[in-house]
């Protein structure tokens, strides 16, 4: 982990973070435990699909909890290859990948059915994936 | 946010897993060797009551296992899954692929 705080977190693109995010998710005890746990969810699988997928100019990611009625979440970060990134975690379909010996596609899924939208933003400067749940 | 523990008891039937902690990319390889080994060979009951996160990662292991125990002739039930398992399984669309009982006499063998 390299920065926390109240709502954001900063963390490293290395799976093993994947941990700061959880512990930094369940440590907002003011959102209702339900909304937590699809934040949870969802977060995951963005936070994997960064890891996996994009090419990343700074090694860090920014996340951000907005609180309210309905939460809403923000994951920052600079990849090169943001447009080729978007085109792999929009795959949608589950499939068997025998490298890893598991089905995947299943994470877009997870966050499209626990969320009302998910936006993808890219400028000179930075890249941008939001969701409103 | 605690790593992934996975204990392992034999019963007369099936092999029973509990695994307590967070099930994602980064904790899933020793769950999933366990798993896979077991359901070449008998029936496994996957305990899910002390789950707290489980991401697709850990749903793909799961889904494999259950598709190779079909092969096989075994079965993969999921017992008390925790709110959040409960949730990632039903997000999936996927419900129907997974055999979820409240305790382990519920599970046909």
């Amino acid at each position: 982990m390299v920065n926390q705080d109240v709502n954001l977190l900063t963390i490293r693109s290395r799976i093993e973070d994947i941990c700061c995010l959880e512990s930094f998710i369940c440590s907002q005890t003011d959102i209702p435990v339900c909304e937590r746990n699809k934040i949870l969810l969802i977060t995951n699988e963005i936070f994997e699909n960064i890891i996996q997928h994009a090419t990343l100019q700074d090694k860090s990611i920014r996340f951000k909890i907005f609180k309210g009625k309905r939460p809403s979440l923000l994951f920052l970060f600079y990849s090169t290859n943001f447009e080729w990134f978007i085109s792999n975690v929009t795959r949608m379909q589950p499939y068997f990948d025998p490298r890893l010996n598991r089905y995947r596609g299943l994470g877009l899924k997870i966050c499209y059915n626990l969320s009302s939208s998910i936006h993808y933003r890219a400028t000179k400067t930075y890249n941008a994936v939001s969701v409103r749940l | 946010m605690d790593q992934l523990k996975v204990t392992e008891t034999k019963k007369d039937r099936y092999t029973l897993l509990t695994i307590e902690g967070s099930l994602n990319s980064y904790t899933y390889s020793d769950f999933q060797n366990k798993l896979y080994e077991l359901i070449e060979k008998t029936n496994v009951v996957v305990e899910m009551t002390n789950v707290s996160n489980l991401s697709s990662a850990g749903l793909g292991v799961l889904m494999s296992a259950i598709e190779t125990g079909e092969e096989k002739g075994y079965k993969l039930y999921i017992l008390k899954p925790s709110e959040v398992v409960q949730l990632a399984i039903e997000s999936t669309g996927f419900s129907d692929h997974f055999n979820s009982v409240q305790s382990e006499s519920e599970a046909q063998w």
